[in-house]
């Protein structure tokens, strides 16, 4: 009886999964509470955990040799002797708020975590299927019971004692690498689990000084997190990003090296939503180089990234909504100043590539080879597709082959609402001001195949003060709209310029590689100097 | 009381099976066919692509004359030629870029809302149309397509 009763459950399940709308690879995800939170400081104080390997001794006196780091030796050796703990993680589980994680120089594989089966029978039921997809992911309830399911390292702050989202346990935390350089302290993904770092709901979350790499989807990833700082980090060969944030607010990057991932160096999506009255994530001294693009941000908005360099990805820095099921679309209100975006050449979408990426999959491939996870205009700076509001200001863009900006409509309808009203709420209001355009750091020119690039539709954009060597900027169209008053509105688009990206929507190294009627994968000519 | 729990089970069984298979077959419409009387909207554009040369777009809209609402999928849309040969093609029912939530490596085949949302899917219901982006590549003996065909029906193509 007992079993029939089972059956129906399970069959009511099933229904009821059938009937509801449906999902997106993180769970619905809710911005935190914009009047709370801040940025982390450094803390100083407070008695660390400290976690270490049994050659961290030997890497400490290496890392810290001769006379001018004698001193941070002996800090560092002296704090060795306190160290209780060989994995990050059983440390993270013993932390209160407020705590200091100290990581001692060496290889952190977190074996503990890695005999964690990706699909725990306890959490089983604890997924969803989201409103605009169909594949199940891991509720909080799931991240949290079963913490090491999906993640190599999991920092929950939210109990489940209380339905409020946030944070109450492990605020605050500060995780950071003890040695000279990041290198000293590197933590290796297992390429099964999809995060090696997870912050969740961990309001306050603190990482500095280490190497995170090899990801199945992400190196760092901090979701729902009110307050975090993401400093002296080195994230290569993630799957599909290095850094990656999402629903989270009151946030700072800084001096992030990320380079070799299949989706993007770093990734600020569903940003905080300030309307344009201010920035809740700051990003600047990234270096995001070597990646399919350098920077993508879906619904990105309320990012500040400047004296940041993005260069040689397939595609420089792309802000989109193409997306539905992410909170805060459409995109808007982000700012590029005193950036330099150049030779996004690289090219990723070769056919050797094609065929070694779709005949292995992540967890055998070798380390250092990247496999496109999204198609992407190869030889391209900026690729705006669906923003408004934002400013492109001060930046060098340059020796993109194809073109230096690309800014484009997409319809509401794309992020999955249907709404008349809103399908011409993309692109408006764009500002680019004052732009150095195809002229290289050694003051040579290097132009972008054509500056800019735009398809003729929306309010409010405009262009202003941007330059390049020996004259005007090149651009189609030919001219521009000033600011302030920018363009005016036109609701049918540059037709040809629509339908000669269409095609691109059909990439898939299984299936169709190589599109007929899409040029995107090709490298553009080399133009002329 | 066992017997009647057990009726319960599969009359629930058997109404989600209906709701599944309704679901994928979207309810009371119907595939494309002769009988669903595609036409052109307008003459759709044709768009060469002057760095492949081989390689053609064509952008339009499609009417549904008939009386019933038609179903289509990409996936079941081929190009061919006057011999009725199969040319390497995409199709979209959209006239601009867009891509899924998931990358290809997981591959999801997306939910029918994913699909519809990117255009690999779509529904027109009677006297309405959809936009309709194709592109192909011309085969090496330069025959061109003469008509597209939506599992069943089929649209000339223009020269």
């Amino acid at each position: 009886m007992r079993r029939v009763w089972t059956l129906l459950a399970v069959l009511t399940a099933l229904m009821a999964c059938a009937s509801s709308a449906l999902a997106h690879p993180e769970r619905q995800s809710y911005f935190p509470d914009a009047s709370k939170g801040s940025v982390p400081k450094y803390k100083h104080t407070g008695t660390p955990l400290i976690v270490c390997k049994s050659n961290s001794k030997r890497l400490i006196r290496k890392a810290f040799k001769g006379k001018a780091r004698a001193r941070t030796k002996r800090i560092r050796l002296r704090a060795l002797k306190k160290c209780r703990f060989r994995n990050i993680q059983t440390a993270v589980n013993r932390a209160k708020t407020n705590d200091r994680i100290q990581i001692m120089p060496g290889v952190y594989k977190e074996l503990p975590s890695r005999k964690v089966s990706v699909n725990e029978p306890a959490c089983a039921a604890m997924f969803e299927t989201p409103d605009d997809g169909d594949q199940a992911v891991p509720t909080f309830e799931a991240q949290a019971t079963c913490p090491n399911m999906r993640n190599l390292i999991a920092i929950i702050g939210d109990s489940l004692s209380d339905p409020d989202r946030e944070c109450d346990q492990r605020c605050n935390l500060l995780i950071e690498g003890m040695g000279r350089r990041p290198k000293d302290v590197t933590i290796v993904g297992d390429r099964l689990k999809k995060d090696v770092i997870r912050a969740d709901r961990a309001d306050g979350f603190f990482l500095r000084n280490v190497w995170v790499e090899q990801g199945a989807f992400n190196d760092v990833d901090v979701v729902e997190t009110n307050g975090f700082r993401l400093r002296l980090l080195v994230t290569p060969y993630a799957q599909n990003y290095g850094v990656l944030t999402f629903a989270s607010d009151h946030g700072l990057y800084e001096h992030i090296d990320a380079y070799g991932n299949g989706d993007s160096g770093i990734y600020p999506g569903s940003g905080p939503e300030g309307h344009c009255q201010r920035y809740g994530i700051e990003i600047r001294h990234v270096n995001s180089h070597d990646n399919v693009l350098g920077y993508s941000g879906t619904a990105g908005n309320g990012t500040w990234t400047h004296n940041s360099s993005f260069h040689d990805n397939n595609a420089g820095i792309s802000d989109d909504s193409f997306a539905s099921g992410h909170p805060g679309m459409p995109q808007d209100c982000s700012k590029w100043n005193a950036n330099q975006v150049y030779s996004n050449n690289r090219n990723f979408f070769t056919d050797d590539r094609d065929t070694y990426c779709k005949n292995t999959t992540f967890d055998k491939r070798k380390r250092e080879i990247v496999c496109p996870q999204f198609q992407v205009p190869v030889g391209s700076g900026f690729i705006l597709y669906g923003v408004n509001a934002n400013i492109i200001q001060d930046n060098a863009i340059y020796d993109n082959w194809r073109s230096g900006v690309r800014l484009f409509w997409i319809p509401a309808s794309v992020r999955g609402e249907n709404d008349p009203a809103k399908q011409f709420d993309t692109s408006n209001g764009n500002k680019f001001i004052g732009n150095q355009m195809g002229l290289g750091r050694d003051n040579k020119r290097a132009p972008n195949g054509i500056d800019f690039f735009w398809d003729e539709q929306g309010i409010g954009n405009c262009w202003l003060g941007n330059q390049a060597p020996g004259g005007r900027i090149t651009s189609d169209p030919a001219t521009l709209p000033q600011c302030p008053h920018g363009s005016i509105f036109q609701q049918s688009p540059a037709p040809q310029k629509f339908a000669a990206e269409a095609p691109c929507a059909a990439w898939d190294p299984d299936t169709m590689p190589d599109p007929p009627g899409c040029t995107w994968f090709t490298t553009p000519p080399k133009p002329p100097r | 009381m066992k017997w009647a729990v057990a009726a319960a089970v599969l009359l629930l069984a058997a109404v989600g099976g209906l709701l599944l298979l309704g679901e994928r077959n979207g309810g009371a419409t119907q595939a494309a066919t002769d009988d669903a009387q595609l036409q052109w909207r307008t003459k759709p554009n044709l768009i060469l692509v002057p760095a492949l040369p081989r390689d053609r777009i064509l952008t339009g809209h499609v009417r549904n004359a008939s009386l019933r609402a038609v179903d289509l999928a990409i996936d079941r849309v081929q190009v061919l030629d006057a011999a009725g040969h199969r040319l390497k093609a995409t199709a979209l029912f959209a006239q601009h870029f867009s891509h899924g939530l998931y990358p290809w490596s997981m591959h999801v085949k997306g939910s029918k809302f994913e699909r519809r949302r990117i255009g690999r899917i779509a529904t027109i219901k009677p006297g309405q149309d959809v936009p309709l982006t194709l592109s192909w590549r011309v085969a090496a003996d330069g025959a061109e397509p003469v008509e597209v065909r939506f599992d069943g029906g089929t649209l000339a193509l223009p020269r």
